[in-house]
């Protein structure tokens, strides 16, 4: 009796997994003389995903005056990871492009992959990115 | 008695538990959400058609290097829907096409809104409201160069416990005066079904 009381218990907390993830992404900055200066950032906000994926790599390019941007991820699990991401973009002076139109989009990253994960800047005014990493719900 | 009090924790936990899905509680919820209520066409897979065929057009070479001198007049066809669900298609080219519109890069002619316009231009010139020679004349608007078209298939397979769809959708941009066909590309999306007990 008291395994399906405990059994119970725990099917009335499935379903409250975090929602948080990793977030990854570029700023770019003015130097001391003027010039452009990009850095990165990578942003932990759950550590089970934290643990399982690493944010390995930043790059950014532009091809015909749109941003590209690809970051790449390694599983350090021999598990096969559902995962989903979105991107942010955002224009030279730090507002938010476009926000409502990223949809967050499906992944599966499996066991010790490293993948590669690319999006298009919306339009020309982006200027850098963030990309929201996080399991799928 | 301990007996008892056990059995009534019980039920207030079941109760609970059954309370949880019953009711009916309307919350807004993202739109921008993985969708993964069936292996229907939903709209997670409308997004990411649209974002994947928005991003390999708009990053294919021959393009960036046509569309960074000028901004091409195109037109867009219905997708041609080769599935055996009742899927609005509109829906996939109307959001190809806000972001390509959004992108700068190319223009667009709507043919679907073509009777409104004609009775809108017919209305200026003919109602006596419009300042003379302000009315739109016929025969002004400019000719599409290149029509994207579009295919959307799936195939389905199924046994007693798992159901498998996978979906291709295929676009290509044709140049209307060389018939040559500038980009093509492909998204294919896999859903699976399978029947669980308790929720995966």
């Amino acid at each position: 009796m008291k395994k399906i009381f405990v059994l119970l218990l725990a099917m009335s907390t499935v379903g409250c997994a975090a929602t948080s993830g990793t977030e990854a992404g570029s700023v770019t900055l003015s130097g001391l003389n003027g010039e452009t200066v990009y850095s990165t950032y990578v942003t932990a906000n759950n550590s089970r995903l934290a643990r399982r994926i690493a944010v390995t790599r930043m790059d950014k390019v532009d091809v015909g005056g749109l941003l590209k941007a690809a970051v790449t991820i390694q599983s350090r699990s021999d598990d096969t990871e559902a995962l989903q991401y979105k991107w942010t973009w955002f224009d030279g002076k730090g507002f938010e492009v476009n926000s409502s139109a990223q949809p967050w989009q499906p992944v599966l990253v499996y066991g010790m992959q490293t993948t590669s994960i690319q999006g298009l800047a919306p339009n020309p005014s982006v200027k850098d990115f963030k990309l929201h990493l996080r399991y799928q719900e | 008695m301990r007996r008892i009090r056990f059995e009534a924790l019980l039920v207030i936990v079941c109760f609970s538990v059954s309370a949880c899905g019953a009711s009916r509680v309307v919350r807004y919820g993202d739109a921008q959400a993985v969708s993964t209520v069936s292996t229907d066409f939903g709209s997670s897979d409308l997004q990411q058609i649209a974002q994947a065929m928005v991003d390999s057009m708009l990053t294919f070479p021959p393009i960036v290097e046509e569309t960074s001198r000028r901004r091409p007049v195109v037109t867009i066809d219905r997708v041609k829907n080769k599935t055996m669900q009742h899927i609005d298609t509109e829906s996939i080219t109307d959001s190809i096409r806000a972001r390509l519109l959004k992108s700068g890069k190319f223009r667009f002619i709507d043919r679907t809104t073509d009777t409104q316009a004609i009775d809108e231009v017919r209305y200026q010139q003919e109602s006596g409201l419009t300042k003379r020679g302000g009315a739109v004349k016929f025969g002004q608007q400019l000719a599409p160069e290149y029509m994207v078209t579009a295919n959307f298939s799936e195939i389905e397979q199924r046994n007693s416990d798992t159901k498998d769809v996978y979906y291709k959708f295929t676009m290509n941009l044709k140049n209307l005066s060389t018939g040559i066909l500038e980009w093509s590309d492909e998204k294919e999306i896999r859903k699976t079904a399978t029947r669980a007990f308790f929720g995966e």
